[in-house]
């Protein structure tokens, strides 16, 4: 796929990582991947407890692990 | 030990480099810690860092042991005759923060920790695969993600690279390599 603003963004980030000192950007990355990591937690926090609540309703297949 | 939960296999990493540096193990940080030192950076579960047991106190044995006394759960997986990657010890810490320490991979020379880069690193230090051969070493392993590392390196490091030593790296993985970098450069 080509996309004009998905280049732009491309563009962003390469403009924002040229400007760091390469020390920063490992600071960077360890802070980008522990957000990642708490949205993933989130994400699976979320899962339990609509499965947890679909449970209580007796609405609960077992396709919604899907 | 550094990491206080998930999502910190890059401070985990940290202490798993202190025990290899106390048994003089070498090595060379790789994966999407290199990826982020030298381009555009990006989140990942784990740490990897090749290493190497010549002139070490000891071997993979050794390096087991000291890692599960230091708490560490350890597992060391032999590659196939013809897995490209010889082998790799798994670390992970109570918070599933995982490292992944590559024990050799085909075409790699032993003179990739002699290129090494000495980085500060959150009040420690740490060596980083020089860019040449981190380039190389993406195009051997050749998936998507790899090729996407590269272009940000490419984009970001560009005039930090040695094109001919480049290119005689590339070349120890095969000609293949060598002709896939000539493609990502020419785009």
């Amino acid at each position: 796929m080509k996309s004009k603003i998905s280049e732009i963004q491309n563009g962003h980030n390469i403009k924002i990582c040229k400007s760091m000192k390469p020390e920063d950007r490992l600071i960077a990355f360890v802070n980008h991947s522990r957000l990642v990591m708490q949205i993933y937690q989130a994400g699976v926090d979320f899962r339990v407890r609509s499965k947890n609540s679909f449970k209580q309703r007796g609405l609960y297949r077992k396709d919604h692990e899907s | 030990m550094r990491a206080k939960g998930p999502g910190q296999s890059a401070l985990f990493l940290l202490d798993v480099i202190d025990i290899l540096s106390q048994l003089r193990i070498s090595y060379a940080v790789v994966g999407a810690l290199a990826a982020s030192f030298y381009g555009i950076v990006r989140a990942s579960m784990d740490a990897d860092a090749v290493i190497s047991f010549q002139g070490s106190k000891g071997d993979h044995e050794l390096l087991l042991s000291e890692l599960m006394k230091a708490g560490f759960d350890a597992t060391r997986r032999q590659g196939d005759v013809d897995d490209p990657i010889s082998g790799v010890i798994n670390v992970e810490d109570r918070y599933h923060n995982r490292v992944d320490l590559l024990m050799g991979i085909r075409g790699m020379k032993a003179d990739i920790f002699s290129r090494t880069i000495d980085s500060a690193f959150l009040g420690s230090r740490i060596r980083i695969v020089s860019v040449e051969d981190f380039i190389a070493m993406k195009i051997f392993a050749g998936g998507p993600q790899d090729i996407e590392d590269i272009k940000g390196v490419l984009k970001v490091s560009a005039g930090k690279i040695d094109m001919a030593l480049l290119q005689e790296l590339t070349l120890n993985y095969g000609k293949k390599e060598l002709k896939t970098l000539k493609t990502i450069c020419r785009r």
